[in-house]
């Protein structure tokens, strides 16, 4: 299984997403560990299984150690802390619902119902940052996007 | 397209969305002995909450100015054209998540934050190529994922089901209001309503993690 990293899973954006993994057992499918800025060692969320304690987000050599990340903990994380990490030569990919990555050229913003297309040829190609995008256009791309993508706008 | 928004407080954060609730409290905090008589002036209950709004020690921390009550024309900064950042993201994330390099799809339109929780709202306007008929185009929309939901054009259904208040804490994306605009049959009007912390910020997450485990 793959070792999947926990930044900021504590916040509001990071609450939500583990009920929603609790809730479609998504913990079933990954080995995950959860990172903390401030509390390393405690104990992590609970999750319906075992999990190692609370490791530092900043500790570049644990991160190294996972296959996926998935960073909620904002922007400022994400500036301080990927380019280190892909300096260290982790080739693991990168999930972040920041901005920080977002237009970035090595970059797709994944929203799957919309752009599975996109996110499928991003994949083969070796793209390893996948950002989620401002709120407002994912939200209006899930409601219109079809119209959007048979190309019946005009501009 | 022009995007017109609705943006509920959970967008700014989680401090935001308590000062919302705190200045809503503070709000009927001052109304309250008027309004608790049912002889008292409605012109006098308006002119405390006024006050109040408008008062230095307003709860205005986290928004900078009051949003019960009101509402916040700008979000996020500045940018050189006029636009908010918010209102730039528009088109520049909207091209790239479809990966439309080639032929940019205009996206514009005023961002305005609003006194809801945690579900965004947007008035749109499609420019289409051409007159296509509505029920062509509600089987495009209706047909392109799981959760978009088709609410009709009615006053009963929009009221009770195209609200923050019923989308709330779901991954439904309903979509109704839609009709030709009288500016001619290749414009159309659409309102959305969707929960800016699921779709818009933590389902995608999840779901790209499924496409990598099974990748």
């Amino acid at each position: 299984m793959k070792q999947v990293g926990f930044v900021g899973w504590r916040g509001m954006v990071g609450s939500v997403l583990m009920q929603r993994m609790r809730e479609e057992e998504d913990f079933s499918l990954i080995d995950p560990v959860f990172f903390t800025t401030s509390q390393k060692g405690g104990a992590g969320p609970e999750i319906g299984k075992e999990i190692p304690s609370l490791k530092d987000a900043f500790d570049i050599k644990q991160l190294s150690a996972m296959d996926i990340i998935i960073s909620c903990q904002g922007g400022d994380y994400t500036n301080q802390v990927v380019k280190q990490l892909r300096q260290s030569g982790w080739q693991g990919y990168w999930i972040d619902a920041a901005s920080a990555l977002r237009m970035e050229d090595d970059a797709v913003i994944i929203l799957d119902p919309v752009n599975m297309p996109v996110i499928k040829q991003a994949l083969h190609d070796g793209v390893k940052n996948y950002i989620g995008g401002n709120c407002t256009v994912s939200l209006m791309l899930m409601a219109v996007g079809g119209l959007l993508i048979k190309g019946w706008w005009n501009g | 397209m022009s995007a017109m928004t609705y943006q509920a407080a959970s967008g700014a954060g989680a401090k935001n969305m308590r000062e919302l609730l705190q200045q809503m409290g503070e709000a009927h905090r001052v109304a309250k002995d008027l309004l608790d008589n049912p002889a008292s002036n409605i012109l006098d209950i308006d002119r405390e909450v006024a006050g109040t709004l408008r008062d230095n020690k307003f709860p205005t921390e986290n928004f900078g100015v009051p949003l019960a009550g009101s509402l916040i024309p700008w979000i996020d900064k500045e940018v050189a054209n006029g636009q908010s950042r918010e209102e730039w993201k528009g088109q520049a994330e909207t091209n790239k998540i479809l990966g439309s390099s080639n032929r940019q799809i205009p996206v514009d339109g005023i961002c305005v934050r609003v006194g809801a929780m945690r579900c965004h709202s947007q008035a749109l306007t499609i420019k289409l190529k051409q007159d296509v008929p509505l029920d062509e185009i509600e089987e495009i929309i209706a047909s392109s994922n799981d959760w978009v939901q088709i609410v009709p054009n009615e006053r009963a259904a929009t009221t009770s089901r195209l609200t923050p208040t019923a989308v709330t804490g779901s991954l439904s994306i309903p979509v109704g209001r839609m009709r030709k605009l009288a500016m001619g049959g290749e414009y159309l009007s659409v309102f959305t309503v969707g929960d800016q912390l699921l779709w818009g910020a933590a389902e995608p997450l999840r779901r790209m993690l499924r496409i990598l485990v099974e990748h």
